[in-house]
């Protein structure tokens, strides 16, 4: 279901306590919400936990949502952003678990699907690494191909904010990931 | 080829070439990126990263779950869609929110819980108010219960013999608590008697160790010397209650009668045992008998025949010695070698040992009545526990009472008819309660209400 679905309608009768259009909501946007949260946590068990919780404090404030012209889904993104910070905070030694079971693969073969999920691990956890905004500008702009605009609406930032940002982040991506290739870019040597 | 850095407008420009954004099936099919360079390059990889995805039963789960919350943060009733939302519950949820959303049933326990800790108040309190009662009180039924309870708890800890033994000591106590009162209850001695018979027959039931003597006939039991003082005291508070109805006519005399005869004949069956007062040391072997006193209260030794003045004691006590009773013949009534100590306590150091049956003065008492001062032939003064020592002269050996009959089956050979004697409960070989005797000193405690000690330098002879 696309998230177009959830219409300024369905989002005024939710905040009223109707069921289905909570359900809505819901379906519209619970896999983005939980792509974002397991790239952030890494664990698939935390990720499950971490999005009911989102969607639970979405039912309990939503009577409180005030449209601001940004799309809804920003709103759950930003409560999702609280859950993540609040888990990290409560669980400082959390261990970087492998996100195994959820990794769809489109390989044929196990040997591909285990050389692919070892670079989702291996890019994940380097992500995981980057700071908060860093982390979630990379995910809406390359798991959920949102735009520099939608990107910028979410955040609740500049479009130009959101460049710098992205390449930032991806600058110190590379830097983690220590491909040779990146380094000499980064270095600005000519090949 | 050259790879220059790329401000970020420039890096936006080819991102967005590459990822054609919103259009993930020709990422999906490989399509090869344009551009060369290596974070564009290293976006792609991320877009073209298979993504964690939520299966549809952790799906299910997630929407149960926020359904159920949905429900919890609603008002009982939904008939109003168009009333101004109910506010909602604070983002900070509590533990029992977060989980499972249980924090009704937690507030639900919560409740049960203080109930119960608040019933549980209310009836430690009444047990304590009720401990005092007497029969005819309100609370006397709650006391009586807390007994039952106890005696089903002690088939548990296997300490009937004590239960038992407390019941009845209680029992005793009650009556003569109505005495002082001017009260007599037939059912209350008849409950004492019940617990002692209990005692007796839970003691039997061990395996048979030392020697004492249960109603007129001797048996092998084993019974510890605690349980044997205190069921003397028991004996001598029942005889003291049923002497004083007499005595006072609290009740119909055939009513005391019958409890007199119920009394006596389970002593003289045996049912509930009268211990002698060296039944305590029973067991020792005489070859290293050093007797130790007994903390306890004493069985209780009635000393009538005085020989000789009340003297003023020479040693210095730790306890004041009363008045009574001073200066009256006794001798040591045990089995093995008996202290003589410099106070009433074993506490105090030894000042001389005495063999069975060695003749002393008492002089004085301590004040609950466990340790007689006494005098010995050669003027040496020291304190006895009061156990172990009984009235008269001693009989000599082979001749007469033997050193370990119980009181009040027979008197010493030079106590005249007559004359006061050692305890005796109703229905033994000594008077009946009520003719002329007062009744034997309830041990462990001070001289009843309505009792009065021999008077000091009283003679019987």
């Amino acid at each position: 279901m696309k998230s177009s679905a959830v219409t300024p309608e369905v989002i005024e009768k939710a905040a009223q306590g109707d069921n289905g259009a909570i359900s809505t909501i819901y379906r519209a946007h619970v896999q983005q919400i939980y792509r974002y949260i397991a790239y952030r946590v890494g664990s698939e068990e935390d990720a499950e936990d971490l999005t009911a919780e989102v969607f639970v404090r979405m039912v309990r404030n939503i009577a409180q949502y005030q449209p601001t012209g940004a799309p809804f889904e920003a709103w759950l993104y930003r409560i999702a952003a609280n859950c993540i910070a609040d888990f990290y905070r409560k669980n400082k030694q959390v261990t970087q678990v492998e996100l195994m079971d959820n990794v769809i693969s489109d390989a044929p073969h196990p040997e591909q699907r285990l050389l692919d999920r070892q670079e989702v691990d291996e890019l994940q956890s380097a992500i995981r690494q980057l700071q908060d905004g860093e982390q979630t500008i990379l995910i809406l702009r390359f798991v959920e191909r949102k735009s520099h605009h939608e990107v910028a609406e979410i955040l609740g930032k500049s479009i130009s904010a959101v460049k710098n940002a992205q390449h930032r982040a991806l600058v110190k991506l590379a830097a983690l990931l220590g491909k040779d290739k990146v380094r000499h870019y980064l270095r600005g040597h000519d090949d | 080829m050259t790879n220059r850095r790329k401000t970020p407008e420039q890096l936006a420009d080819e991102l967005d070439a590459m990822l054609h954004t919103g259009d993930r099936r020709h990422l999906a099919r490989g399509r090869p990126a344009r551009s060369d360079d290596p974070l564009v390059k290293l976006a792609q990889s991320i877009a073209e990263k298979p993504a964690p995805k939520l299966s549809a039963a952790a799906a299910s789960r997630i929407e149960a779950k926020m359904l159920t919350a949905l429900k919890q943060s609603q008002p009982p009733t939904t008939s109003q869609p168009q009333t101004a939302p109910q506010p909602v519950a604070p983002v900070k949820h509590t533990f029992a929110q977060r989980h499972n959303g249980n924090h009704k049933i937690i507030r639900h326990i919560g409740r049960a819980l203080t109930f119960a800790a608040s019933i549980v108040i209310m009836m430690a309190f009444t047990v304590t108010m009720a401990h005092d009662s007497l029969p005819g009180e309100p609370l006397y039924t709650v006391k009586r219960a807390v007994e039952r309870v106890e005696r089903g708890g002690a088939i548990w800890t296997g300490n009937m013999v004590g239960v038992r033994l407390n019941h009845a000591e209680t029992r005793a106590r009650e009556a003569v608590t109505l005495i002082n009162r001017d009260q007599f209850r037939a059912a209350i001695l008849r409950d004492a008697i019940d617990d002692l018979t209990a005692v007796a027959i839970l003691i039997t039931a061990d395996a048979p160790r030392d020697s004492i003597v249960i109603g007129n006939t001797m048996l092998t039991i084993t019974a510890p010397p605690d349980v044997i003082l205190r069921t003397t005291q028991v004996n001598a508070l029942l005889d003291y209650v049923v002497v004083e109805a007499q005595e006072r006519a609290l009740a119909e005399p055939e009513q005391i009668r019958e409890v007199a005869r119920t009394l006596s004949n389970a002593r003289e069956s045996g049912s509930i045992f009268v211990p002698p007062p060296d039944s305590v040391v029973g067991g020792v072997d005489p070859a290293d008998d050093v007797v130790e006193e007994a903390p306890t209260s004493p069985p209780p030794v009635e000393v009538t025949d005085v020989l000789s003045p009340t003297d003023a004691p020479t040693t210095a006590p730790t306890d004041a010695p009363s008045a009574t009773p001073a200066g009256l013949l006794a001798f040591v009534d045990a089995t093995g070698v008996t202290n003589v100590r410099s106070g009433p306590g074993t506490q105090h150091d030894i000042i001389v040992r005495l063999p069975p049956r060695t003749a002393i003065t008492v002089i004085g008492e301590n004040a609950d009545g466990s340790w007689y001062q006494i005098r010995l032939e050669d003027g040496t003064t020291g304190w006895i526990a009061t156990f172990l020592v009984t009235s008269g002269t001693p009989p000599p050996p082979g001749q007469g009472q033997p050193p370990d009959s119980p009181p009040g089956q027979g008197q010493p050979p030079d106590s005249p008819p007559g004359q006061a004697q050692p305890p005796q409960p109703p229905g033994q070989s000594g008077p009946p309660p009520g003719q002329g005797d007062p009744p034997s000193s309830p041990p462990g405690q001070s001289t009843p209400p309505g009792q009065s000690a021999p008077p000091p330098g009283q003679q019987s002879d």
